[in-house]
């Protein structure tokens, strides 16, 4: 069971020990040997308390779908690694916000003595961590920052992301949307560098790779300016564009799509997919707030609704322990474990600068299950991976069940398509993102 | 059914000496091929020379709800157990089962009681132990076939899937997706000897006929580790690609061969043993995604599952090549050769 770091151990407990726990946790606790050697890994995530920044609310369901995709890898990884003589140990930091992750993360390399660092849900974040971890020697995995900004410039040569780039997510969706036809597009975004960046990558995306397509406009909304919305629903109106793309961060996009339900206008919207908006919370408010435009297709890391590959296995067991769909951010701060531990028992070391050098190697390939072998880039250190792409359920329902919960959105196509014989997997693979080789970390 | 008409070379009759390499098949037998339909919750029984489908064995009543997977075949040929689990890996149900069928009748002989979600089942030489791999609860179970008993159960990684007995009976073999192991139990002692880690998502192992190596696919890793039984090690690891996804495996009777289904290039691999090197690749007229793979019990034929196109590939052993297909049912997973008497 997951050690938890003040100061809400109670309610972290609390919350693992209300959940029933599957035939396979107990079954192979008895049988597991007694493990050799011990990986420690810290993870912070933003739970609760008054600390929480109003705009990162949301951010509240992101870190309990972490926290119990943590669990659930603690478990599995106590059996498989523990049949060949390792074991993990993880505690989890409550870290509610920048400065309480670098507090929270400091505290579990010092005290805990962790070897690997799991969290970054912001680029602010991210940035904290990567730092620590290059400080101290452990190896960070980022299960939550999007930014392309974090993925470029000099070498942080522990830092991997386990979370999809912005670039990543920018063309799967352009590339879903531009094959269905939707030729003029308008893009939507904030004044802030990330918004500036999401747009401008949209912008070479479209450029580059879809000529078809044009933008036909792009906006900047700043959240909570009205005026600003009043006149972006003007632009987009005369700017007769055939999909609208919401660039901006969860909040944004839920208050635009309210304000663009109501105007009529009728052109499709997607937004972008930061890990707030991809749990099924956000589809179901977006379902409320917007039946109509807030129920189009989004882009996903992960799909607790996805049947192959495997993924039936992990998202079966998921449900079984949690009684909730298996969220991206539960499947991303799952794997993030799955790997450091997978490195670990590849290198005999838990050694955080060990276990990034495996990750950086080509030939280091994991089984994140979702059908096909992923390695980290070596330029930028970002997983290849294939995404999702879902369907939000306009009758979404409010109840808590399982099958409602899951049926709030549905699988509608994955990006690259894994089953392609006669093609090179990992070109395939790095179809999304940039492919430019911007990051400085050696190959 | 009627058998996918291609044009092909005419199909040797196999005659007795065909038969030599299955121990205790009944001289006057001839051979059936099985084809476990996973998402018809059905087994097709086909004739291996016209194609035909002699018949279609429910496995149970609830398509798309109950689903037959691993097959193995008895030594003397002449009954089928197929392992049967619902679409729910995380939950054990009445409907997870061994299923025997009788080869002379195509009825349902007998249903062994598993638990656990079944995924793969492999029948000792001597034909009184069945070994299963439990995928829900991450164990192998051994049930003894003449009166249902469980021999003994073994932990083993998170989603066990593969299972095999060795020519001796002594060991079996299981391996585990998520571990990317393979647990080696010893069936006499009744305990885990020791766990090995071979490729990404470990899916199928089989011994050689010496029982000396076994031979274990990964479809996530797209290797094939070959074991050292006596010494409980890993000694080579032969590639066949990040994309060949390879799934089930078997030898030829010498086990000089071992043919791969590669499920993600819809090709199968020919590994010569000796040289632990890929030979030849077959991907002409192949079916998609293979993923349950068979030989003949004379090596002349291989024959797969192929889940994209509801088909058994028919592949020559002397030219390497895709003689026919034949039509199977839906999700065809797995194929095992029996043995009926000649009427």
């Amino acid at each position: 069971m997951a050690r938890i770091s003040d100061p809400t151990r109670r309610a972290f407990l609390a919350g693992t020990g209300a959940a029933a726990l599957m035939p396979l946790a107990s079954a192979l606790r008895a049988g597991t040997p007694a493990a050799e050697n011990v990986l420690r890994i810290g993870a912070t995530l933003p739970i609760a308390g008054a600390a929480l920044p109003e705009g990162a609310v949301n951010l509240r369901s992101v870190g309990e779908a972490a926290r119990m995709g943590l669990a659930l890898a603690e478990e599995d990884a106590a059996l498989n690694a523990g049949l060949l003589g390792w074991s993990p140990e993880l505690a989890i930091g409550n870290a509610p916000g920048a400065g309480a992750v670098a507090r929270a993360a400091r505290r579990l390399v010092a005290r805990e003595q962790v070897s690997v660092l799991i969290g970054g849900y912001t680029t602010e974040e991210a940035e904290i961590l990567s730092a620590i971890a290059e400080e101290s020697g452990a190896l960070f995995l980022n299960v939550g920052a999007t930014s392309d900004l974090a993925r470029s410039g000099p070498c942080r040569a522990n830092t991997f992301h386990v979370e999809a780039s912005a670039a990543m997510y920018v063309d799967a969706i352009l590339g879903w949307h531009v094959r269905a036809g939707f030729r003029r597009w308008h893009f939507v975004h904030d004044e802030t560098a990330e918004g500036e960046a999401r747009r401008a990558r949209a912008a070479a995306g479209l450029e580059d790779r879809y000529w078809g397509a044009e933008v036909v406009g792009a906006s900047v909304a700043r959240r909570g300016e009205t005026r600003d919305t009043a006149a972006v629903l003007d632009a987009i109106r005369e700017s007769r564009s055939d999909v609208v793309f919401l660039l901006t961060d969860w909040q944004a996009q839920r208050d635009f799509l309210s304000h663009y339900e109501a105007a009529g206008l009728t052109a499709a919207v997607v937004g972008f997919p930061e890990p707030a908006a991809q749990t099924r919370d956000y589809y179901f408010t977006l379902s409320q707030v917007a039946p109509a435009a807030g129920a189009g297709y989004r882009a996903a890391l992960w799909e607790p609704t996805l049947d192959a590959y495997g993924a039936r296995e992990l998202n079966t067991r998921f449900a079984a322990r949690w009684g909730a769909p298996m969220d991206p951010a539960a499947w991303s701060a799952y794997q993030a474990v799955k790997i450091a531990m997978e490195a670990a028992i590849a290198t005999g070391s838990a050694r955080g600068e060990d276990l990034a050098r495996h990750l950086a190697r080509e030939e280091s390939v994991f089984d994140v299950s979702k059908g096909i072998g992923v390695s980290f880039r070596p330029w930028d250190h970002q997983l290849r991976q294939p995404l999702y792409l879902v369907k939000v359920n306009p009758d979404a329902s409010p109840s808590r069940e399982l099958p409602a919960l899951a049926a709030r959105a549905s699988l509608a196509g994955e990006l690259p398509a894994i089953y392609m014989p006669g093609t090179e997997p990992v070109e395939r693979l790095d179809q999304l993102g940039d492919i430019r080789r911007s990051g400085e970390c050696r190959a | 059914m009627p058998a996918l008409r291609m044009p092909r070379p005419r199909m040797l009759a196999l005659g007795l000496a065909a038969l030599a390499g299955m121990a205790g098949a009944a001289e006057a037998g001839a051979h059936r091929i099985y084809v476990a339909n996973e998402y018809d919750a059905s087994i097709s029984v086909i004739d291996p020379e016209s194609g035909e489908t002699l018949d279609t064995i429910g496995i149970s009543g609830r398509p798309g709800e109950v689903r037959p997977r691993g097959m193995a075949v008895s030594p003397d040929g002449r009954t089928i157990y197929v392992a049967v689990s619902d679409f729910l890996p995380g939950r054990q149900s009445p409907e997870d089962a061994i299923v025997a069928i009788d080869t002379a009748t195509n009825r349902v002989l007998r249903r062994y009681r598993a638990g656990g979600n079944p995924e793969r089942v492999a029948i000792s030489p001597d034909g009184t132990q069945l070994w299963a791999a439990l995928e829900a609860t991450a164990q192998v179970v051994g049930i003894d076939t003449a009166t249902g008993a469980e021999i003994g159960k073994f932990q083993t990684g998170v989603e066990t899937e593969g299972v095999a007995v060795s020519p001796d009976g002594r060991h079996v073999l299981v391996t585990a997706e998520t571990s990317h192991t393979v647990t080696m139990v010893d069936a006499r002692a009744r305990k885990v000897l020791t766990h090995l880690l071979v490729g990404n998502r470990p899916r199928d192992v089989v011994f050689s006929p010496d029982g000396a190596r076994a031979y274990v696919s990964a479809e996530i890793g797209g290797t094939v580790s070959v074991i050292d039984v006596a010494a409980r090690k890993v000694v080579d690891t032969i590639s066949l690609g990040l994309d060949s996804r390879p799934v089930e495996l078997n030898l030829d009777p010498s086990g000089g061969r071992l043919y791969v289904a590669g499920g993600g290039t819809s090709a199968v691999y020919v590994i010569d043993t000796a040289r632990a090197e890929v030979v030849e690749v077959i991907r002409e007229r192949m079916g998609r995604r293979p993923w349950g793979l068979s030989v003949s019990p004379g090596g002349e034929r291989i024959y797969t599952a192929n889940g994209l196109s509801d088909s058994v590939s028919v592949i020559g052993a002397d030219c390497l090549c895709v003689l026919d297909q034949f039509a199977a049912g839906r999700g065809a997973h797995s194929v095992e050769v029996g043995v009926v008497d000649a009427r």
